[in-house]
């Protein structure tokens, strides 16, 4: 005891000691030789001596030493180029400005368990930073990679407020599980719908090519995305930040439907083409209310009556401080979106708190943690019954109310405004999540360190709904009630074991891990139908009377796993990496349950070769090949063990359910896995004002887990087998120019480029198409097979019309796609759904406190299921699309002659109205900002004021006329155009 | 203590009692440690692979799985209660309905009708029809469910009576099952065990083998189930019976073989004389939502059983909102008509299938009292409150007037200007054209057999009427048809019992049929007067031969389209996609 605490006294002593000797000191100020602003964060140096401190919040400094002058200091920052100065009086303070590092090759870029700098790389891995991910607001993080990163197709495919994204990277493997990436937040799996605010992250990862994913074995074959949240800092000073936004959602491009008069003559003509082309008396098809509607012009456009403007507004604030031992981060946010129809609101409240300690040399401990509240009320589509209910209509009573049946005599087309009326409507969603993770850090020795990591997952969804008798899903049918209640645990524990040494010209790395996840979902479900009163809402289910039910529903998954890598390399330019990751599933059956998945990586730093010249031309150049092989338990639990499902039937009125073999049981399966190639090539030219990376990939997938076709004569569809094979191959171009780079002018444009050809190029033995899927062998794994409307069927070509299958003119005219002069099914064709190539252009301009992005996106080449064209009735039995239809006056191509003969949905080749060129390029976003002039703030305290304005989704160009097609052919929830003012504050 | 490890970087370890060496020897004392997690990481590992095992077994607490839940007693039950399920496919649905009376002689589309390829026999009809291709994979998997039912039934901890009569059940199923597959499809799969393990390959039975199956387990039905009518929906000797004696109708009258012919009139009869049964005097109240429980109807001896919890209404899926559907289909648009709105009584007007003006003729309403007790012609203004002068069309017409009046055969001058100001009408001219050819198909004369004004709601879909599949009636047309030939005497017996049962109050003479006029024609009308909507037309006019010239002659909007291949439905493009052996089970010829 008494030993010690002399060693304190004398440690202390000599701190004094020291400190009395350094009694000079220097100040000073580091800032970015662009933008002017100050850096925090430098790391600044004595150089010969041993002095070093940060700069803090403000980009300050102040180092003291004791060496003579002059004193060379040398500044250190990630992102920019090294840098010094001398120091020649301790009087004046340093002003120091630092150039950013064109190369960014120190960089420091995440990996699956780890970090590498970004010249060590040896896979395709694409790094988002903060300030991109934050440059435009966005409700999910995952948005802003649209467009970003070479190869990720991201598309929003909703604009109900909630809604999620749709994200593919290098194309669809699986035709039967999901082709969404991981995504992991701080390591854990958390899901493609991303509530962490777009400030608290500090970085996005997209690990593309599995030599980078194959450390995810099972969970890495569709790509890895690491959100990698901001930690608190060590400068001593707590730096607040505050960010907000509102957006004003305004009505989408939306088409427009028939109107009264058209739809009156829509009718007419339906009726005079079964009436041997006399037009019919209107008292004939019309009934009186309706002609007394027509008369007085009563009509009424739903979709003007149902559109209203939404608005999002977000407020983030972020806290962060700390000192050399103890860090952390606190976080807070709130939106509240307000969606364009009434009644549909989203609310969501988050709070995140990060704390990390050193408690010595040895042990560093951390903990984060996020909380998450959702609260929505989610509107049932009002579209569909908005687009067919009928135009000769009065939507509201002359008391104001709704006029619940509008159209005369069309008693199954309720209001498209049913769910307005007071309380008949309720769907509300309470998602309650905490998400966190905690780790320990052991540095074992200098060498080796010892991380053990736990997550946890909690959600608990709450689903309450009730729909009155009168609604758009009841439509005069008892009233609905129900309630479930889904509880998801899910946890994580990763043990690692990192080892890195050089010796000399060689450096070695070497991580072994392990790692369990357990995730168990619980369900419970109570409903039924016509509820004593509409009072109680969901909260009184119990007073139903008729099909009421509950159901409860346990799954459990467990996913053990073992993992190592290796990496070496030899005189900082010749780079190597092995790894070999072993999963066991639960999913799969005994025996199959274990699956390998190895990974080998090469690349060569040819820039740095002693025969290359930084000098001239070419300032980067870096080869990079790779394999892996990834895998996927693409089937859901309890699959192998096979399962009887529940029948129906009743002996007078008692019950006799039954349980019936439904599910053929296969007790071999085993692994899907995808091993993929992958040669990419980094690059810079002209001192790096032109630099990217071009990566070329190849990857084929096996065993892939399928619903394999069954002739259902066997009683089963389909049966869960390892039969298919899918190939996907492609480019991916990414490329940064500075095209202007001036004292007061910077311009600077990413470009990103990808082309994906993806095919199915086997399915179960013998069979080469599943048209229930639509899955055929030599095709994308998303398509449409169907016939191909050519045109319609004019006067003058009866003879032909009849030959060809009994068609009339004013009929559909199908490509005869095998030309055997009649239509069969085999003329059906393929349309393909998945984009030819996509690209994104985003700009970026400066001058002086003014900044301008503007964003570019386009996906070419893909066709939709465009819901429109389907919407025309020819029947004139519901109100449709607005469209230029055959009679014979008007000899029209596009859509097929009325005929009150047909029904609704059954006309020869109807489908065929729905697929279009879905192709489209749209300025995704403009962002207009200005920073307000340091010396204004500076009275303020206040770091920095930004002001900012964006435009979303107001320029799209493509040929469906008034539609957004990046929706992909739906009409219910469409994407708004939307102007958002925001504001970023630093204090 | 604590304050040391700020400058000895080391894990605390209090119980060591070592710390005085620490300052000197950390470097060692760190590799000991080293070698002590070393140990510690070791023994974790081993810890994790040993308990992997179990880590990733598989427990299914939420679904049953066939072992061993069918060697239990609920659980063999539960799979006699499934093989039920399958009845409910085809009776009282859209499609089983469309593939029974469309296409026919006797219903065309309606206006608002999904299916005119099965209506009309139109150029895409063929494998890709997504309603035969749902019939073919639920009559498969029903099948299948049978003969998984009864591989299992011999083993079960079951008593040897209920398994004699679950026995007989299940084999009553399947023959049903394989009897509407050789009908639809003719002579294409024949299972008669439980698919184990993939199966990719097809094979075609004959038509006799197919007939062959049916019979014999409809003998094991009758040897195994008690004689009696069903009272709640379970087969009994009876129904198996019923059955068989329509088998062996269709196998006398498809392959004219005499035996069988002998067999069906035996049966029938033996059903006919057991007393267990008795005609309606009143034809229209056979109909009525008060006889709708099979069990109790004294003339159904086969019905699929609905009910009114909801809950019980499903098939394979047990879920709400199914039911039988048949009252919504043949209901035209009568609540676009001035003084009519939608309501329970009128039901909701799918106008799916209308009748054929051949229908409506074969009818002689004077005498008979089926076409008044199959057909509503009349609506009455059920517009609340409706007074004279409200309605600026008719004005005269108030509430509870005649509102809409649809008419067999033209009216008068008379009737049509006396009703110029009260209602309106729908009468031949207006509701065909002079071919026959609906001239309108939203407005009709509507089969009224399977309304239901019980239903809760005017939207609710769902009915509780049970199907009645055999009636006593059809036991007379059975056994008239099968002794036409051996005994046309009492073939005419039969048929006149039932035409007296039918006949207006007084008008059975009129109603009687002479020797010279009953053949095989007059037996297929009087099937059409009794049965039209019950869902056997195509089959009566398949198994006599008689598809195509009636439909050449009565159906206006098939008549050029039907051709001799359309006997038989066309096998799923689904089932020819799966199959490795493509060569050897094909399409059935004619389609392409």
């Amino acid at each position: 005891m008494t030993k010690q605490a002399l060693l304190i006294l004398f440690f202390i002593g000599v701190h004094i000691h020291m400190a009395s000797a350094q009694h000079h000191e220097i100040k000073g100020t580091l800032s970015d030789v662009r933008s002017k602003e100050t850096l925090p964060g430098v790391t600044v140096r004595v150089m010969g001596g041993k002095e070093s401190t940060q700069t803090d919040a403000m980009g300050n400094f102040a180092i003291k030493t004791n060496a003579p002058l002059p004193i060379t200091l040398q500044f250190n920052f990630i992102g920019y180029q090294e840098t010094s100065t001398e120091v020649r009086s301790f009087s004046t303070p340093v002003l120091v400005s630092l150039e950013p590092s064109e190369e960014a090759l120190d960089e420091v870029v995440v990996v699956g368990y780890g970090t590498v700098r970004k010249r060590d790389l040896t896979g395709a891995v694409t790094s988002v930073k903060a300030k991109d991910i934050t440059a435009i607001p966005t409700t999910n993080a995952l948005k802003s990679l649209q467009g970003k990163v070479a190869g990720l197709d991201v598309t929003q495919s909703s604009g109900q407020p909630g809604a999620n994204v749709g994200i593919v990277l290098r194309g669809n493997r699986s035709l039967n599980a999901d082709n969404q990436p991981l995504v992991l937040v701080d390591g854990i799996q958390y899901g493609s719908f991303v509530d962490i605010n777009p400030s608290d992250i500090a970085s996005i990862e997209v690990l593309k090519d599995i030599s980078s994913t194959a450390i995810y074995g099972t969970r890495g074959a569709n790509g890895v995305i690491i959100i990698t949240t901001k930690k608190g800092n060590a400068s001593g000073r707590t730096n607040v930040s505050f960010n907000s936004y509102l957006s004003v959602n305004n009505k989408p491009f939306y088409p427009k439907m028939m109107d009264g008069p058209t739809y009156a003559q829509l009718k007419r003509e339906a009726y005079r083409t079964t009436n041997n082309d006399e037009y019919m008396a209107d008292e004939d098809i019309f009934n009186a209310t309706e002609l007394e509607y027509i008369r007085s012009g009563q009509f009424v456009d739903w979709q003007d009556l149902l559109f209203h403007t939404g608005l999002l507004q977000n407020y983030e604030m972020n806290l962060n401080g700390g000192n050399e031992k103890t860090q952390f981060a606190i976080s807070l946010g709130y939106q509240y979106d307000k969606g364009m129809f009434k009644n549909d609101h989203f609310k969501r409240y988050n709070g995140r708190l990060s704390v990390d300690h050193t408690l010595n040399k040895i042990f560093k401990i951390g903990l984060s943690m996020q909380y998450t509240f959702k609260n929505q009320d989610k509107r049932d589509n009002p579209m569909n019954m908005a687009n067919k209910n009928l135009p000769i209509a009065k939507p509201y009573n002359d008391d104001g109310s709704v006029n619940l049946y509008p159209a005369p005599g069309y008693s199954t087309f309720i209001s498209p405004l049913a769910d307005e009326q007071p309380g008949v409507f309720k769907n509300n969603i309470n998602d309650k999540r905490l998400f966190g993770s905690g780790y320990i850090d052991i540095h074992l020795h200098k060498d080796l360190l010892f991380k053990s990591t736990i997550g946890i997952d909690v959600q608990d969804i709450r689903n309450g709904y009730f729909r009155a008798a009168n609604t758009l899903a009841n439509v005069g049918r008892n009233s609905s009630s129900g309630d479930s209640t889904t509880t998801m645990v899910k946890y994580t524990w990763e043990n690692t074991l990192n080892y890195h040494k050089t010796i000399g010209d060689h450096d070695f790395n070497a991580l072994a891990g392990t790692s369990t996840i357990k995730s168990k979902y619980e369900l419970f479900e109570g409903y039924g139908n016509n509820q004593a009163s509409d009072l109680t809402g969901f909260y009184d289910i119990g007073s139903n009377t008729s099909a009421k039910d509950i159901g409860s529903r346990l799954e459990e998954i467990g996913l053990a796993s073992f993992f190592g890598r290796l990496n070496y390399k030899l005189k900082d330019r010749y780079l190597f990496q092995a790894s070999l990751r072993a999963d066991g599933s639960s999913v799969l059956s005994k025996g199959n349950k274990w699956g390998y998945f190895p990974s080998l990586a090469g690349a060569w730093r040819i820039i740095d070769e002693p025969f290359m010249s930084k000098e001239g031309l070419l300032n980067e150049l870096k080869l990079r090949l790779s394999w892996g092989k990834a895998g996927n338990s693409a089937i859901s639990p309890y699959s192998t063990l096979g399962a009887l499902s529940k029948s129906a039937y009743a002996f007078g009125s008692s019950a006799a359910f039954g349980y019936w073999p439904s599910d053929l049981v296969n007790p071999n399966l085993t692994w899907e896995t995808t091993a993929t190639w992958n040669l990419g090539i980094d690059f810079g030219l002209f001192s790096n004002r032109i630099s990217g990376a071009i990566e070329l990939y190849d990857s084929k997938t096996d065993n892939l887990l399928l619903p394999s076709l069954l002739p259902t004569s066997t009683g089963y569809a389909t049966v869960m087998q390892n039969v298919g094979k899918t190939a996907n191959k492609g480019i991916e171009i990414a490329i940064n120019t500075v095209n202007i780079q001036q004292e007061n002018w910077n311009w600077q444009t990413d470009w990103s480029f990808m082309l994906n050809r993806e095919k199915i190029v086997a399915l179960n033995d013998g069979v080469t198409r599943n048209i229930a899927n639509a899955w055929i062998v030599g095709e994308p794994t998303k398509i449409y097979y169907d016939y191909k409307k050519i045109g319609i069927w004019q006067l003058g070509e009866e003879e032909a019309a009849q030959a060809f299958g009994g068609y009339r003119p004013g009929d559909i005219k199908i490509q005869d796609s095998n030309p055997n002069g009649v239509s069969d099914p085999d003329d059906r064709t393929v349309f393909s759904q998945v984009p030819r190539y996509s690209f994104g252009v985003n700009n970026s301009v400066s001058y002086k406190n003014v900044d301008l992005t503007v964003f570019v996106f386009g996906r070419i080449g893909q066709y939709i299921n465009y819901e429109y064209g389907a919407t025309y009735k020819p029947s004139a039995l519901e109100n449709g699309a607005n469209a230029n239809y055959w009679t014979p006056e008007n000899p029209s191509n596009e859509f097929p002659r009325p005929n009150s003969g047909y029904s609704t949905s059954s006309y020869l080749f109807q489908s065929t109205l729905r697929y279009v060129d879905g192709s489209f390029v749209k300025i995704r976003d403009i962002t207009l900002g200005y920073t307000l002039p340091k010396k204004w703030l500076e009275r303020l305290s206040v770091q920095r004021i930004r002001l900012y304005s964006t435009l979303q989704n107001y320029f799209v160009f493509t040929k469906v006329k008034d539609y957004d097609p990046e929706r992909g052919g739906d009409l219910s929830f469409p994407l708004p155009r939307t102007i958002v003012f925001g504001v970023n504050v630093d204090l | 203590m604590r304050k040391n490890n700020l400058f000895k970087p080391v894990i605390s370890a209090p119980a060591r009692g070592r710390q005085g060496l620490i300052t000197l020897e950390s470097n060692l004392i760190q590799m000991k440690k080293i070698k002590k997690y070393r140990t510690l990481l070791l023994m974790l590992t081993g810890l994790l692979l040993s308990s992997c095992e179990k880590f990733l077994e598989e427990n299914n607490q939420s679904s049953l799985t066939e072992d061993p839940f069918y060697n239990t007693e609920a659980g063999i039950t539960s799979a006699v209660n499934a093989c039920y399920s399958g009845l409910r496919l085809w009776y009282g649905k859209e499609h089983g309905m469309g593939l029974s009376e469309t296409g026919t002689d006797l219903f065309l589309r309606g206006g608002d009708n999904k299916a005119n390829q099965i209506s009309d026999y139109t150029v895409d009809l063929n494998g890709g029809q997504t309603n035969i291709k749902d019939m073919w994979d639920m009559y498969y998997r029903a099948l299948n469910v049978c003969n998984t039912a009864l591989a299992r039934l011999p083993q079960s901890p079951l008593t040897e009576t209920l398994k004699q009569q679950y026995l007989g059940e299940v084999h009553f199923l399947r023959a049903f099952y394989l009897f509407q597959i050789v009908q639809i499809w003719g002579g294409v799969v024949l299972n008669t065990s439980p698919t184990e393990g993939v199966v990719t390959t097809a094979k075609r039975s004959t038509e006799e083998d197919f007939y062959e199956v049916i019979n014999s387990d409809l003998n094991t039905a009758i040897k195994n189930l008690k004689e009696g009518k069903s009272t709640n929906g379970r087969i009994t000797q009876d129904v198996a019976k019923g059955l068989l004696a329509r088998v062996c109708l269709t196998q006398g009258s498809q392959y004219q073989n005499q035996a069988k012919y002998l067999e069906a009139a035996t049966l029938a009869k033996e059903l006919i004389n057991s007393g267990r049964y008795a005609l309606f005097e009143d034809y229209k109240s056979l109909w009525d939502m008060g006889n709708a429980e099979g069990g109790s109807n004294s003339e159904v001896v086969f019905y699929v059983n609905y009910t009114n919890d909801d809950l019980l209404n499903g098939d394979f899926e047990a879920v709400a909102g199914k039911g039988n559907n048949s009252h919504l289909h043949f209901i035209m648009v009568y609540d676009r008509q001035e003084g009519l709105e939608r309501s329970i009584a009128y039901g909701r007007p799918f106008q799916r299938f209308m009748p054929s003006l051949h229908l409506l003729q074969l009818f002689d309403p004077v005498n008979d009292q089926r076409y008044d007790g199959s057909f509503q012609t009349v609506w009455f203004a059920n517009k609340a409150g409706m007074q004279k002068g409200d309605s600026q069309v008719f004005p005269e017409m108030a509430f509870g007037d005649t509102a809409v009046l649809t008419r067999r055969d033209p009216v008068t001058i008379e009737q049509a200007n006396w009703a110029k100001s009260r209602y309106r009408i729908y009468d031949r001219n207006n509701l065909y054209r002079a071919d026959g050819t609906p001239a309108l198909r939203s407005q009709f004369i509507q089969l009224s057999k399977f309304m239901d004004p019980t239903r809760l709601t005017v939207a609710q879909e769902w009915s509780a009427r049970d199907v009645f599949v055999i009636r006593l009636a059809e036991l007379y047309l059975i056994a008239a048809e099968a002794s036409l030939q051996s005994n046309p005497t009492e073939a005419l017996n039969l048929i006149n019992t039932l035409r007296h049962t039918r006949a207006k109050v007084g008008k059975e003479q009129a109603m009687e049929v002479k020797a010279a006029d009953l053949d095989i024609d007059f037996i297929l009308e009087e099937r059409a007067r009794e049965l039209a909507g019950e869902q056997i037309r195509w089959f009566d006019l398949k198994r006599t031969h008689k598809l195509i010239p009636y439909v050449q002659q009565f159906n206006p909007d098939a008549k050029n389209n039907i051709k001799e291949y359309h006997q038989v439905r066309p096998i799923p493009q689904s089932q020819l996609d799966a199959i490795l052996n493509k060569e050897e089970f094909k399409q059935n010829p004619g389609y392409n």
